[in-house]
Formats: C-alpha cells, structure tokens, sequence
C-alpha cells in the first residue's frame, strides 16, 4: 500500500508568474496571455473587456513566455521556457474540433551544465534578424535562431541553440537594442572584480553592449558602454531605433543613457527610499510613456519628452518625468492593453484589470474594473465543518497589504433577498402577467392554489377571475398569445386577457388529473393510466390525441430540446409499478422506447434537456438518486445510462435558465452555439443541486440550502435575475452562487497571516500576524488594529526583557481571534518588539480536561544572529470573549510548530521535540521529555502514539513516545537528505513530505522487518515532481458530492496548499486500483498530445539539487482524468493494451474506467464523511444515562436483538448493546423501527435473517436501510472493504459490482452483500482503525457500547449498568447453547420472552464444573479460557463470567421447570415501569461467594 | 568570516514560504559550510593499516566514499545517515583477503563513474588500471602500462568513457573504456613526468594537467596539438589597461616547482593549483589568467598529490570555499578573497585529501584514517549535555541556556 498515491489539482495555481500580450490565437485577435506556474491562459480582449477562450496546462514551470512575430508571419507565435530547461514555440490555430488549437511547432531541451543563474532568467528576442537570446547559466548566454523557422509548417521541428561565451557574471537585464544592422544587446551587470574584496552596500553597474556574428556564431563587444551608480539596478529599456540609448531603472532611481551624451536621472519626490520599482511596461508603441510598478502596489506613469526637432529618426529625450496613478495589487508583471486599460499580475494578491483616467476619481487615476482571485502563497490553511454547510478550507494567502483569508468551499451559496413565510406548498411557478418580468408567484398547496403579485418588494395575495384556487394547481406556465395555462388535479383552464378571463377549460369527467405539464404550445397530462396530448392556440385548446398505457403515469415532459424552438415531438414519460420511462412520438402518442429503470422506486420528475447540444433525459427517483440517459431525438432512444445519488428524498427536477442562477457567468469558450449553455437543471430535494455542463459531463454542484421542496426561476424588475426556493420554512427570494467548482470568498487583513488554527469551542479563528509599516496604504486599516479589544503583551522573563529593544521597530506581530461568522476581530494581542508569532494550536491539557487553551510560540528574531537564541511560549485561555495569559515559558529557540498530543502540549523548539505538560496548581508549563533532531524540526505531526517530524535538510523522522518511560524513541527515519518543506501522515506506516524543489515523496516504515536497520530506515518509495512547492498539508477533503455506486477508499485524503495558490488533493489508491490507473497513466501519457512535446515521464520526473530519479508511487490524476474527455474510440483503444507490473494484461472495460476516474474525478466525500463521523464518534464521549433514561433503555445482550419500532407501546425509546469487544454492534433503521443485533460470529446468517423479518412487520414495503456499524478493532478488515460492501449493498442490481464481494472477508458484511433486494446504507462504521486506540502496543476499542436513540436517531457510546430482565439466565442461555439470536424484545409484542432451553449435562461436567473447580480463583486464567480477546476485556466482565458459571452449576437441573408449561417460555412484562414476571420460580442472579 | 553569515533562519524560512526565497538551500548550505567542526560521534568502520593517498564521493547519490590506502587496499563506505551518531558501515572492500584481483601498491586515482555508482576506476603504482562492477565487487577489465601513471580521470559529463592517464613520463593516455582502446598518447608534458590530470567540468574534450615541471597544460584531444594553453604565473589579471596580456611561451611555468593539486571550480570559469612551491594560485581557466589572490603560503610538506575541495555557493558564486590539506590540518580559504577562515585540525598525520559532499554538506578528510567534518557543534552540546544529564524529568529551573554558558565545549584548538 505504500507507495500507491493519487495526486490530482483541485485549484489550479493561481499566481501570475508570467504575461505576453500579442494577437496569438488569430491576426485580427488581440490576446493577454497569463502564466500561472503550470499553466497560461490566452484571454481575448475586446471592448467588454477580457474573454478566456483558452487554458491550456504545460509539463513545467514556467519562466518564460515571449509572444512575438517574424517578419515572414502574420501572426504571432509564444515561446516559453520551463524550469526543466524545455524550450517551445507554440502556434495557435483555429480548427475544426477545437476553437483553438494549440500546436507545437518547436521544442528542444535546453539544458547544459554549469551553475543556473542565481537571478531570474532572462529572455529577449530580435524579431528582424530572428533571434532568441536566453541567459539561463553563468558565463553563458544562449542563442536560437529562428531564421529557417516559419509558422506555416506543421510538424514540429527541435529547438537548437548555440551557447556563446559572455564574461560578465552576474548579469541583471539583457534587451536587443532594436533596429541596428547587426543583432546588438545591451547588458546591464553590476561591479564585479574578481579579485577585490567584496562589499555588498556598493552600488555601481555597468551596461555593456554587443553585437551578434550571426555566421560566426559569436558575440563581439561593442564600444558603448557606461558605468553607472544607483541602488539595485533592475531593468533595461531599450529607448529609439538604431542608437545606443536606454533607460535603467533601480530601485528607487530612473535613469536615461545616450551614446556621447549625458545621463539623465529623474528627479522626483516619488521615489523616495521606500519606493522599489519591481515591474514596467511601455504604454506607446514608440516608446514615450511607461507603466512603473513598485513592490507595495503604487502605479507610476513615466513620459519620456523628446526633442522633436530633429524629427523621428534620432530622437533625444530632453527629461522625464513620473506621476502617481493610484494604487493596485503589488505586482511584479504588468501590460498594457488598449484604450486605457492594463493588466495587473500579482503573485501576492489578486490580479486586476485597470483602467487608467485622465482625471483623477477620489484621489486616483485609476479604476479596477475586474480582479482575478489568486489564493497564493497559501502560507497555511486549516479545514472547519461547518453546520450545514459542508466542509471550508481556509487558507492564509497573499503577502503584504494584498493579504487574505481565503475562505473556500465547494457547493452554491444563496444570497437572499427577501423571504415569504408560507409552508406546506407544494409547488411553485412565476408568470408574467402584463408584464415583460416575472411578476406573479401561483402557488399550490394541497387542496388549494394561491396567487401572489410582486410589486418592488412587495408582496400581496390577489386573485384573478381567470384562475382555479380550488384544486391544488400540478402546473401553470405562460403560453403563446399572452395566454395562461392553468393544470390543476380538477382541469386544464386556458386563460387570457391578462388573467381575467378563462377561455378554454377541459375536465376530465372520469378522474382527477394526476400530472402535467406543457411548453408554450402543446400540453400534456395524466390522469391515472391515461395520456391526453393537446395543442394550444389562440383562445384554443384542442385535444389532439389520447392513450392508455399499462400502469398509472408518475411523471412526464415535453419541453422543447431547443430553447429557442417553441415545440417538440418528443415527450416522455415516466411509469408507476413497471417502474420505467417511455418516449412517445408527438402527436401520433407513437411509442418511440421503453427504458426499464432497474429501480424499484418510482421516478418522482423527468425532464429533457439539452446541454452542450446533447439531449440528456435525466430522471429523479424517489428515494434520492438521479438517473441520466442520452436521447437520440430523431429515434427517441435512450441509451448511456448513468446514476448519481444526490438525496435521499424525492427529488423534483427543473429547469432554469443559466442567467437567473448567475447572471455574471460568463460563458465557456468550448461551446459553439451559445443557447446550449444557457439551460441548466435544479434539483430540489434534502441535497439540493445544480446540473450543469462542462466539457459536454454533467457537474453536480450542490447547495448550501438543507432541503428544497420546489423552486422556479423568477425574473423580476426589481431583483433582476433571481430563483424562488421553496423550504420547509418558507420561500426564499434570491440568488445563488456562480457554478464553478471552489468558492472562494476572501477577508481582506491588510497584513499576512502566517497561522492559522481554529478554536472549536469559541467558534473562532486564532491568527498570527506580521505587520509592516510599508503596509500602509490608505484604505486598508489592519485586522490587528481592528480589534475590539487590544491587549499588550508583556512578559517576566529576564532574558527577553533584557534582549528586546524598548523602542519600536516597523514589524510588528500580533495574536488576533476572529469571530467564525462574522469575521471581525474580536482580539487582537501585540507581541514584543522583535518578537516573531511562530506556531498556535488550540489544546486541552489532561491535567485539566474543562478548560481548552490556545498556545502560541513566540521567537525574538535579530537579523544579524543565526537562528533565534531565545523565544517563548504564550499560554492563553480564551473563553466568552475575553483573553487571558495564564502562562509564559522560556525556550532557547524558534518554536516552528506546536499541537496538542495525548494532553500535553508538543513543540518543536530548534533542533529538538519537546513535550510539556500543564500544571494547574502552578499554572505553569513543564518540560516532560525531549527528542534532539537534527538541525531544525520544521513541522511536527501526530498519529497516536507516533510523532513525525521534517527537518530542514535531512528528511523525515518518526518518533514514538512511549507513554510508560515518558520519552520518545525513534522509530525510523529516512536517510536521504531532503531539503523538506511540510510533511504529513499517510497512514501508520507510510509518510509523505514535500520537498525544496517541488517534489513530493512518500516514505514507508517496514515495521515488519525481522532486521533493526531495515526497521529504522525509512524507504523512499514514491518519488514525483508537483512543480510546486508545497507549505502545508492537512489531512481532509472539500468535496462535498456523493454517490452510491462507487469502489474508490478514501482512507487518507490530504489536501496540499503551495506557494503559486495550488490546492492539490493526495490520497492513497488500493494496490489494484493503482495498477489499473498506472498502467492508464502510461498509455494516456504517449496519446494525450503535450504542448510543447514535453514527455510526462520527464515532467514528472523528481529531481532536487543533488538528487534525481524516475517518478514513482504517485498517479497523476489531472493526465488520468483527460481520459474522461477523449472519444469513445479512442477510450477503447487506450485500454486494449494495458499491462501491469510483469506485463499481465489488465481486463476493463471503458465503462468501468470512466465510473471509476468520474468518482475519483467529484465524488469522493461520502467516505471522507464515514470515516470522519466513525474516527469523530469512537473519539466522542461517553453518555451517561439518567435513571429516567434507563427505564426506557432496551438492553441487548450478545447474540440477542431488539427491534424497537417509533411509538412503543411501552415508552422504550432507547436501545443498545455493549461489550463488543470482538463482537458487532449493527443497527439497523429502516425509519419505522429500530433493530440492534449483537453478533458473536455465532449463526450469523440465520441471526441476521430473524431480525429483518422481525424488522419487515413494521414497514413491508420499506428496503432500505440506514446502517451502523460497531465491531472490534483487531480485524484485518480495512474500511475501504466495508466500503465496498457499502457499494455492494447501495448498488445490489448493478452487476459489475459483483467483482468485489468475494475478497469481503468479513461474514457480517459478506450476509449483507448475499442478501437481495434490501438496501442498506451505511452511516457509521466504527470498526477496525476507526474504532482503534494502542496503549502498550496493544489494540484496544474505542467504543465498547452504543446506545441509540429512536426518537432523535442520534448514537452516542455507553457502557449500560442495567442490563435488563433476567440478565443471569440469559447470559446463561448464550454460554450453553450455538443457537441463532433470539428476539429479546419487539415492540410489536412488548414483552421479554425467554425461550425455553436445557442445558446438557455433558457441557457442565466437561466445560462448567473444571472451570470451577481449577480456574474459579486465578483471574488471569479463567480470563483465558473463556475469552476470545482476554486483553480487551473489561473489568466487570471476570466478574460475570463468574456469576454465570455459579448460576449454571446452582440451577441447571431446575431450570427446565421453570417455563411456562403452554408457551415454553418465561415472560416479562412491563408494570409501573418495571419488568415483572408471574413466574414465581425464576432466580435472577447468584452472588459471589 | 562575516561574507559567509546568512540571514537569520526564521526570516529565510519566511521568505520560502512566501515564495520569495529561490535559494533558500543554498544560502542554508553557506550557513552550514562556514562552521564546519570535527563530528566526534561519527566514525567510519576502520579498515586502513596504512596512509590513505585517495578517497572518492560518488555523485550520483553522495553516499558511497571509496578510500585507497598505500598499501593498495581499497574500501567503501556508506556515509549514509548522516545522523549526529553513526558508524558508517564498510559497503566492501578490496584486498588481498577478498580479491585476488587486487592492487599491491600504492592506489593513485580511485574514480567513481560519473552516470552512476555501478561502476570505479582505480590505479594503482603497480601500473595497474582496474574498472571495477560495485554491485557485484568484481573486475570487469584492467589495463596494464609499461610505465608508472600517477592520476587518471574520467569527464564528468554524462555519457562520456574517456580515461584520461598520467604517466611519469610525461604522456597523457586516453583509455576508451566502451571500445578497450588504450593507445592514444599526447606527448605533452617533459620527461619529468606528469602526476595530475583533471577533465573540464563541463566538457568531456577538454583536460588539465599538472607537470613535475610546474607547467598546467589545457589540452583539447580532438585537436593535433599537443596542448592549446599552458599557464603562466606572470599573464596576471587585472584592471590596468597598460598591461598587456602576455602570450604563453614555451617557458612558461605555472609553478617554479612541480604541481601537486588542481581543482576546477563548479563554476566552470576557475582552476585552483597548488604547487610544491607552495603557493595556490587562482586562474581564468577562459583565457589563462591568473587572479591576484594572495593565500600565503600554502605548506605542503612531502605529499606528493593533495585533493583539494571546493564548496562554492549556486546563490552567490562569490562565495567559494577551498578546503587545503597543509600537513595535518586542513585550511579553509575564501577563494576570491584568499583570506584563511579556519583551519581544521583533528588529523595526527598528514592529510592527503578531503572531498566535500554537497548533499549532506559535509566534509570528508584522510591521513591515516577518515574524519568527517559538518556544522554540529551546537548539536553535539546538546547531545554531550543530555548525556551528562541523563533526563532531567521534573527539573525545570535552570534552562539550557544557562547549561550551555556553564559548559565551556569548544574544537577551536589553535594551530601551532
């Protein structure tokens, strides 16, 4: 299992690291092209503004990206560089298929040995003489040349370049100084002697110029040069054509260099010390104006003035001068685009689109017309539940003023505007009456339909003559001719003249109409069995043609498939009892296809739709699922189905327009015809969702609503585009969320966060803060001077006192709590001076459980000392909005991460671990045990016993704390020298960390090994190349879907958030899975075309500094999932041929691969969930019953069940068992009743079965199931089995499932699978490693006992007290006797019957008696000899054993005679609240002598 | 000292986590390099009865260490984990006791292969060239000469099988490994013989090679000549525009006395010599200038080859470190600067190589046996506190700290 990771992005990287501007996707096109890290994407810019038709992902980082043209093009073509030393240049071409077609049309490796530049690489080409110039290595400079290179070719050719000599070392800029005879560049580098001493503070640099031998292939110097004195000379803009002229620009200096003339330096206010120029770009295209950014964000305008005497051909520029624009991200890459408007890209905040004004608005020339979300660096993040509303990563993004929490989650947000509070209804429909906006609301109810007029925001009922508000309204639409269509249970009433009159009504005399529905001319309905088709006119409602099919019709629909066209020909139909969906021809009521639905609930809704010019017919069960076909609309046939599980409730389907959902979506580039996409289907049920389409597959994008009952999209005059939703508390009137995949909503702080925690118990968010002063912008106040409530942070220490400065310096940190929902900080605490926040955890110290407490470690950082000396650690607690410190502790180094671990607090000071515990008497820290590391423990993570760290170059290391000794041991660690930036549990063996250069490894622990240093060495087993550097991990999941047909196990999902706003999901694949992918990887791989021919092997091929080797262990899932996108054909021919390891042929099927990677694709969450409600209740604590409650506790003893149905004759609303310590638990709901059955292994089967049929007699009909699960801990079972039961149990008619039920090794789970057409879903599976605790190394369960509660359906742990009825006897009657599980009690009957049984003389004398006479006195024995897991047992259970033997010994002779005569049986009922028998003779329990 | 400190850890970690440190591990390998400091807890598996001449890193992984004694044993080390206490275990060994295919004197030249660790190169002053298989410690092919070969060296880029011999007569062999070839001889150095050779580090034409003359010839083998540049002492670089580079002669000499080590910077621009002159010189390997750097005098007392090691930082290529063994000590000095920052002592014999390991940043030296040298002294304080202090449970009232100033632990023992 070790090293069988899958890697997929879930948020691509968003950090701009490169632009280009040019007309790249066709001549007349003027396109921005953004790099982000790992992929570009090309933007059409037009007088909207800017349009992405274009995101294409590279194998690489990339550096460069030069879009330029060849004097024999006509358009223009990008180069891009990578950080593997890959060099393209990629073409774009408009193609039949694809809009835009992105081809290669050179590529090379440019890599060479020598030392990389320490700078950023450089690039700049010539586009006369047709040459690239790349700087990548010292002393070397690099040139391509493009003179034989024409775009009109097709095949790629290889990229070649010749290396050329350059002396000078160090080199800042290069730029070809244009129009020149011979290719010239100039070179700007700072002092450099070889030989003199070296002294950082000098500033002098020089500008060198050279002219290319294009024949020779060689460089030469030329004769202009210029020495130059500034501070940190960045840039060099070449100024005129055909002179030695340019300007260089430092960090706080402009400067203009002329052949034999004078320089020119800018004098200006404006660039004062602070200022730091980071990033230009010309405005003009003769170069008379530029754009200066600096790095906090101030946007510059330089105008060189020129001399116009002379004319055009030689200008001289006679001064310069620099205003102030205003204020934008900081941002290093900036463009100009056109009419004023530029583009911001900023690695540290989000990207912007501005627009320049002539006249200052509020003090500034500029406007931000758009921003463009980037969450890098994500610095870390932390995953919070939220009630309702699914999981939120929140993540610490941006640097400087441009600092964010990034709050993320999948799923839609409602913004309401206004609420209606009327309940019960049970369906909903806007009209436009006189109107060209929605304006009326008919609702229905049961028995009766109401009207409401919407004026503004006003809301008032009336009534319009015109309409039935007697019958419950089925459907009520607009019709042609302004015309309104009334369906109700009662009639069909066609109505006119603005809802006045009534036209048209037919009546079906026989029965009630029970569906219907219609588009704006044809209209069909049911009434029971029988289908009426008609067509609507002008004040005219013909009945065309009517059918009778077998069974009652459920649902039907016959909206248009083109939402343009007025009619159909198709309209379809779904069936009661032959659960199934006919198509009929319109208006012959031909049938066209009958589609059995292989369900057996009835479909609730069916629509047709057309997505991405595909006709989908999707239809929704009742019991939750959703199932789609494909329609072929000339044949009527249904074909490709597919299921999705959504809810559990019926579901109602129903289209809306994409606009009235989110008017500000805008629309995907891969869709030819734009009508197609603007149709997108709601899904109203308990998990409400969105159907959309991307790249021609269904999305599913759920909700944040709990339960929708019916909802319209409804297009007011005054809300604009909104929807209308229907709950069970009241309609809602608003909008939701644009349908995209993550949601991102962002708090803007004002300085960075560098930690994050979140404190449960306050709901509250605890940040760490750095404040500079250079953050200071005008309309951004801090989130740390926000703060209701400031405090100051002192400290008694001596040595910090006497070490920190009293004066304040520019940075300062802070502790601020934020409030979870409003988001404003409640506190914020300022550090010292010089004081560093480091690490914060929230814990609860095991010496005192009732308090929880945040713990921060603080260092006091000087640049000039090497590491920090001296730091602290802050103890606060924080409880109702006020802070207090309770202590402080002294530590001799830089604390760089803390957790809570087993009650005490674990830190990593500098080079050692350290564990303290809280002593509550003296309120102080104390030291317990230390681990010394290696160099610098960066981070440190927990699994129970075991402590992992990642140091700074070498590796990881785990650790293990031995609870006796109170010291930690170490376990393993890797020998490799990593240079390692986060590291994270993958399991109990296998580790993950990521690495300086953006690779990530995996490590296992063989602790199986019969050899020590096999034992201590960690084995590198996955090897991969991200191509982004990873800061954080944290073991959790975002996605919110789920579904019941799945075989993926999502043991350990690990979310990964890097420096270019990466969010990357790990988790780990069973060994079959990962065969199956890997060997898919490597066939998609050499057929998934890569842009700019980059092999994917080579990509991700790790390579550090010192170290490089073939990727392993991981599955590329972002290569995996294009699969999903390429033509069936192509699908089939990818998998003929897949093998895996030792060349054995894999067998699949293209079907079965698309499900698998589709799950693997959106649907992982309701594992995540399992495993996290079943580790989250093991962890739970233990619930004390009140006497009250024990009285209405039905107690179930091994091998016994109960089945408890919702209202007991006698008042039981609690049932449970306990003792599973090798047992299981399993309840079983199957919402009319409750059954708990306690299985030993014992006749299972036969167990099993008793308690359904006992089960079935509350609810017959009922099949489905909502499964608990509680079983030992020691079982060689792993979750991701049960799991596949799960999908066994959940998909029980699909037949490829049944590959996987014979490796179920477990016999409950396996009863399950065999057993048909029941349904069992399963909620809680508290069993093996989520119901597992090692103390001593050995296992022990989490959870011994569970008690469940009827009414609330809530499971909580217990350990029962009372135990019931004749316990004694019935105890007895298990330990005799191999028999099923007897009902103990129903509440069907409402009484406790024991059956009768005997006891054979036999087992007494050989089994009872020896053990009473040899074992009854040595504890330790006895434990042995009637246990299957002595070690687990708990105390009471000697106790127990020993009454049950003296029981068996005392009685068994008269036991037999103590049953009733008639019913063989002893029977207690219930009186007063107690269990009583009339049978006199029964003893209820021995003593212990 | 003050150009090697670095910025203090918690900011450069900020900065990586900003994404606004690209060097980060160079800088940290800086911090590392300049305090470089004797690990008293790591010992190598000792193995050597005699003076170790030779030692080799293999750089594929930079873990294998091979060790040459002058009595022709040869052994490998696994310096692999580079914990603070270790034993680093023998991987294997080559003697008379375990291979009959063994060396009887002296080893010259051990040279790992640069593509991977699967196969060495050894020689030997029994006029013996091995090429060995490590996996399976067996020789594969061995060439035999008439005469005695001081060095060889194979390039260090990859796909190359070009050995490069230096013989007492002054000869350079070229040793085709892939086709067997062993005729090819430049006859460029005098009679009185050549004892080093070193391939460019980014070319596999171009060769360095140290005569007992003093001469440092660069010979490219593609071309008919001899040799394209020979060093001279007195082409010096500098700013003045007056001098005129002087035109290497037929006399001139790189060294008044023979040449005893030669080191190409990483930087591919620079060559190290030291000669039995005593001095170090710095040269423009581009176009055969000597820098004007003053290292004093180098003592090299009787060694006959010395292996120098040159650390020098990606980030920063100013900052260079060689590593000189001078007697029994080791002397660190700033490349371009020529200032003398420390100097190593733990050796009681005469030190005759050190190679630096990039990867763990370490050092690694032999005389009469192998020492490593790392950043961790503030590691074994700790490590030598908590020894003394076998776990101080409940006591917390004095803090490390104040340990620390109590303990005076310290490995600066002057030269004398």
């Amino acid at each position: 299992m070790a090293a069988t990771n899958y890697v997929v992005t879930v948020q691509s990287p968003t950090a701009v690291t490169a632009l280009a501007t040019g007309h790249f996707t066709s001549p007349t096109d003027f396109n921005l092209i953004v790099a982000k890290n790992t992929h570009f994407e090309i933007y059409i810019i037009n007088s909207e503004g800017l349009k992405l038709v274009k995101d294409v992902c590279i194998y690489g980082q990339i550096h460069i990206l030069k879009c330029f043209r060849l004097s024999n093009m006509n358009k223009d073509v990008l180069f891009i560089f990578t950080d593997k030393y890959q060099g393209m240049i990629l073409d774009c071409r408009k193609t039949n298929q694809d809009q835009y077609e992105i081809s290669t049309k050179c590529h090379g490796l440019l890599r060479d040995t020598g030392r990389q530049t320490v700078r950023q690489l450089l690039c700049t080409i010539d586009v006369k003489h047709g040459l690239i110039l790349l700087r990548i290595f010292e002393g070397l400079i690099k040139l391509i040349y493009l003179k034989d290179f024409s775009s009109k070719e097709s095949s790629s050719k290889s990229l070649e370049a010749y290396n050329v000599k350059v002396d000078e070392q160090n080199i800042i800029d290069i730029q070809f100084l244009p129009g020149h005879q011979k290719p010239t560049f100039v070179i700007l580098y700072p002092q450099t002697s070889d030989t003199s001493t070296f002294n950082r503070d000098q500033e002098e640099y020089h500008i060198r110029t050279y002219q290319v031998e294009l024949k020779e292939r060689d460089i030469s110097k030329l004769t202009w040069k210029q020495d130059m004195t500034m501070s940190e000379a960045s840039f060099v803009i070449p100024i005129g054509q055909d002179t030695f002229s340019c300007i260089v620009i430092g960090r706080n200096t402009v400067a203009f260099y002329k052949e034999n003339d004078r320089p020119l330096e800018i004098e200006s206010l404006l660039l004062d010390d602070d200022a730091g120029i980071v990033g230009y770009c010309p405005i003009d295209d003769d170069g008379c104006r530029y754009l200066l950014t600096d790095y906090t964000g101030k946007l510059y305008l330089l105008v060189l003035e020129r001399d116009k005497r002379n004319g055009s051909s030689s200008t001289t520029i006679t001064d310069m001068k620099l205003d102030l624009l205003g204020e934008t991200s900081s941002c290093e890459y900036i463009t100009y685009l056109d009419n004023g408007v530029a583009f911001i890209g900023s690695r540290f905040g989000d990207s912007q689109l501005i627009r320049l004004l002539p006249e200052p608005q509020n003090g500034s020339h500029l406007e931000i017309l758009e921003s463009y979300t980037n969450l890098g660096p994500i610095v870390d993040m932390c995953v919070v539940d939220l009630e309702r509303q699914g999981r939120q990563l929140v993540t610490c993004s941006g640097n400087g003023k441009d600092s964010s929490l990034r709050f993320i989650r999948t799923g839609i947000g409602i913004h309401e505007h206004a609420s209606i509070d009327l309940r019960n209804i049970k369906g909903i429909w806007a009209l436009k009456i006189d109107n060209h906006y929605d304006n009326h609301l008919v609702v229905a109810f049961f028995d009766q339909t109401r009207l409401f007029h919407l004026q503004n925001d006003e809301i008032e009922e009336i009534e319009l003559a015109g309409f039935d508000f007697q019958h419950q309204t089925l459907f009520c639409a607009n019709v042609i001719a302004d015309q309104y269509l009334q369906i109700t249970t009662h009639s069909i009433r066609l109505i006119g003249n603005n809802g006045k009159d009534l036209l048209v009504e037919w009546k079906n005399e026989q029965n009630e109409i029970t569906v219907g529905s219609s588009n704006t001319t044809q209209c069909v309905c049911a009434s029971g069995n029988q289908l009426f088709y008609f067509e609507i006119g002008r004040a005219s409602f013909t009945e065309i043609n009517k059918c009778k099919l077998p069974y009652n019709i459920a649902c039907l629909d016959v909206t248009p498939l083109n939402p343009q066209e007025e009619r159909t020909n198709l309209c379809v139909v779904g069936l009661w009892t032959q659960i199934s969906v006919w198509i009929y021809r319109l208006p012959t009521l031909d049938v066209l296809h009958k589609e059995p639905l292989t369900s057996d609930t009835l479909p609730r809704s069916v629509v047709m739709i057309t997505f991405d010019s595909q006709p989908y017919v999707v239809i929704s069960l009742a019991d939750g699922p959703i199932v789609y076909y494909l329609l072929d609309v000339e044949q009527g046939i249904l074909y490709e189905r597919k299921k999705v599980s959504l809810g559990t409730k019926p579901t109602t389907l129903t289209i809306c327009k994409r606009t009235d959902i989110s008017p500000s979506t805008t629309t995907s580039s891969s869709s030819t015809d734009p009508s197609s996409q603007s149709t997108v289907l709601f899904a109203c049920s308990d998990r409400p969702s969105v159907i959309s389409s991307s790249n021609t597959k269904l999305v599913f994008s759920a909700v944040n609503l709990r339960e929708i009952v019916c909802m319209c999209s409804f297009h007011s005059e005054f809300y604009g585009a909104s929807l209308t939703l229907v709950t069970d508390a009241g309609v809602i009137l608003g909008r939701i969320d644009d349908i995209q995949k993550l949601h991102v909503r962002s708090l803007v702080l004002g300085e960075p966060a560098r930690r994050i925690t979140f404190f449960e118990e306050e709901k509250a968010f605890v940040v760490l803060t750095q404040y500079m002063d250079v953050y200071q912008t005008d309309n951004i106040v801090p989130i740390s001077k926000q703060a209701h409530q400031k405090i100051d942070c002192t400290t008694t220490i001596k040595n910090i006192n006497d070490v920190v400065p009293p004066t304040q310096n520019d940075v300062i940190d802070s502790i601020v709590i934020l409030d979870q929902h409003t988001h404003e900080a409640r506190v914020s605490v300022r550090l010292l001076n010089r004081e560093e926040a480091l690490s914060v955890c929230v814990i609860t110290f095991a010496d005192d459980p009732s308090s929880s407490y945040i713990a921060v470690g603080t260092a006091i950082v000087f640049e000039d000392d090497d590491t920090p000396k001296i730091g602290r650690l802050l103890l606060y607690r924080y409880k109702s909005g006020h802070l207090n410190l309770v202590t402080e502790k002294e530590l001799n180094g830089a604390p760089h991460s803390m957790l809570p671990f087993h009650g005490k607090l674990l830190v990593s000071v500098g080079s050692a671990v350290r564990l303290y515990k809280f002593s509550p008497q003296n309120h102080e820290l104390v030291q317990l045990t230390q681990y010394l590391g290696h160099i610098d423990c960066l981070q440190v993570k927990i699994k129970d016993d075991f402590v992992l760290f990642n140091d700074l170059m070498k590796s990881i290391t785990v650790l293990r704390y031995n609870v006796d000794e109170g010291k930690f041991e170490e376990i393993a660690c890797d020998v490799q020298p990593q240079w390692t930036t986060a590291c994270e549990f993958f399991d109990d063996d296998t580790f993950i960390c990521a690495e300086d250069a953006g690779n990530l490894i995996s490590c296992h622990k063989d602790s199986g090994s019969t050899k020590e240093n096999e034992r201590n060495v960690l084995k590198e087993l996955g090897l991969c190349h991200l191509g982004e550097n990873i800061n954080v991990f944290r073991h959790g999941c975002l996605v919110t879907q789920q579904t019941a047909e799945t075989s993926i196990s999502l043991e350990t999902c690990t979310l990964m958030g890097s420096v270019s706003g990466y969010i990357g999901l790990l988790l780990q694949l069973t060994p079959q899975l990962y065969q199956l992918l890997m060997s898919l990887q490597l066939a998609l791989a050499d057929y998934v075309p890569s842009v700019g021919k980059i092999d994917h092997g080579t990509w991700r091929s790790f390579e550090s500094d010192n170290h490089s080797s073939v990727s392993c262990g991981f599955v590329d899932g972002d290569l995996i999932e294009t699969y999903l996108d390429l033509p069936k054909t192509v699908q089939e021919e990818l998998i003929t041929d897949l093998h895996g390891e030792n060349n054995t042929p894999i067998n699949t099927t293209v079907e079965e691969l698309v499900k698998i990677i589709e799950e693997l694709a959106q649907q992982l969450a309701q594992h995540t969930n399992l495993i996290h409600s079943s580790t989250e209740f093991a962890k739970s604590p233990e619930f004390k019953q009140t006497p009250e409650e024990i009285t209405r506790t039905i107690y179930v003893h091994q091998r016994e069940f109960a089945v408890v149905g919702k209202n007991d004759p006698n008042g039981f609303h609690l049932i449970g068992s306990d003792d599973a310590t090798t047992c299981h638990i399993l309840v079983l709901d199957n919402q009319h009743a409750i059954g708990v059955i306690h299985l030993d292994g014992a006749e299972t089967n036969e167990s099993l079965e008793k308690m359904l049929n006992e089960m079935k007699t509350y609810a017959p009909d009922n099949t489905h199931y909502d499964t608990y699960l509680v079983g030992p801990s020691k079982q060689k079972l792993k979750l991701y089995d049960v799991i596949h039961i799960n999908i066994v149990l959940g998909g029980f008619l699909d037949g490829s499932n049944q590959q996987h039920s014979h490796r179920l090794s477990h016999s409950v789970l396996n009863i399950f699978a065999g057993l048909s057409n029941v349904s069992f879903h399963l909620k809680l599976a508290a069993i093996t490693p989520y119901n597992d605790h090692i103390v001593h190394n050995v296992h022990y369960p989490l959870i011994y006992g569970i008690c469940f509660d009827v009414c609330t359906k809530s499971i909580r742990k217990m350990n029962f007290s009372d135990f019931g009825p004749a316990f004694r006897l019935r105890s007895v009657y298990l330990s005799v006797d191999n028999h099923p599980a007897c009902c103990i009690y129903s509440s069907r009957i409402g009484s406790i019957a024991i059956r009768q049984f005997s006891i054979d003389r036999h087992i007494i004398k050989q089994y009872y008696e020896p053990l009473y006479l040899y074992y009854f006195h040595n504890d330790q024995k006895l434990l042995s000899m009637t246990s299957t897991s002595p070690e687990q047992e708990r105390p009471s259970y000697l106790n127990q054993m020993k009454k049950t033997i003296l029981y068996i010994l005392k009685y068994s002779k008269v036991l037999p005679g103590w049953f009733d005569k008639q019913t063989h049986s002893i029977v207690y009922y219930r009186s007063n609240g107690h269990w009583v028998t009339d049978n006199k003779n029964v003893v209820e329990d021995v003593e212990i002598l | 000292m003050e150009k090697y400190r670095a910025p203090n850890r918690v900011n450069l970690l900020r900065a990586r986590e900003y994404g606004l440190e690209q060097s980060f591990i160079h800088i940290e390998q800086t911090r590392r390099l300049a305090d470089f400091t004797l690990c008293k807890y790591r010992d190598l598996t000792s193995y050597h009865h005699s003076s170790i001449s030779t030692m080799d890193l293999d750089q594929s992984e930079y873990r294998y260490l091979l060790s040459g004694g002058s009595n022709g044993h040869i052994c490998c080390h696994d310096m692999f984990p580079s914990s603070l206490v270790a034993t680093h275990p023998i991987v294997f060994q080559i003697d008379r006791n375990t291979n009959r295919d063994h060396h009887t004197h002296n080893i010259c030249s051990l040279i790992w292969y640069s593509n991977d660790n699967g196969m060495f190169i050894t020689l030997g002053l029994d006029k013996k060239l091995k090429i060995w298989d490590t996996n399976r410690v067996k020789l594969v092919d061995d060439y035999e000469f008439n005469n005695f070969a001081y060095a060889a060296q194979i390039p260090s880029v990859a796909d190359t099988s070009i050995i490069a011999v230096a013989h007492e007569n002054g000869d350079l062999r070229l040793i085709d490994i892939r086709t067997g070839s062993n005729s090819h001889i430049i006859h460029s150095h005098t009679k009185k013989g050549v004892c080093l050779i070193k391939w460019f580090n980014n070319s596999p034409y171009l060769l360095a090679s140290g005569g007992v003359d003093g001469r440092v010839l660069f010979t490219d083998i593609r071309s008919s000549r001899n040799h394209y540049m020979s060093l001279d002492r007195d082409n010096i670089l500098t700013d003045n525009d007056q001098v005129k580079p002087r035109a290497t002669t037929v006399s001139s000499v790189a060294h008044h006395r023979g040449v005893k080590s030669l080191e190409f910077l990483p930087d591919n621009t620079h060559l190290l010599t030291v000669g039995a002159d005593d001095l170090m010189y710095l040269w423009n390997i581009n176009n055969g200038q000597r820098l004007l750097v003053n290292y004093g005098l180098v003592p090299t007392n009787n060694m006959r080859m010395l292996t120098m090691a040159c650390a020098q930082m990606k980030h920063d290529q100013t900052k260079g470190l060689v590593y000189v063994p001078c007697g029994k000590f080791i002397r660190v000095y700033d490349i371009f600067s020529g200032q003398r920052l420390s100097t190593l002592s733990g050796h009681l014999m005469p030190v005759s190589a050190c190679i630096y390991n990039r990867s763990l940043v370490e050092l690694y030296s032999c005389s009469d046996d192998i020492l490593v040298w790392g950043s961790v002294k503030k590691e074994q304080e700790e490590y030598e506190i908590s020894l003394k202090n076998p776990e101080r449970r409940q006591d917390t009232t004095r803090s490390l700290g104040q340990v620390l100033n109590r303990d005076e632990w310290s490995d600066d023992e002057e030269e004398t």
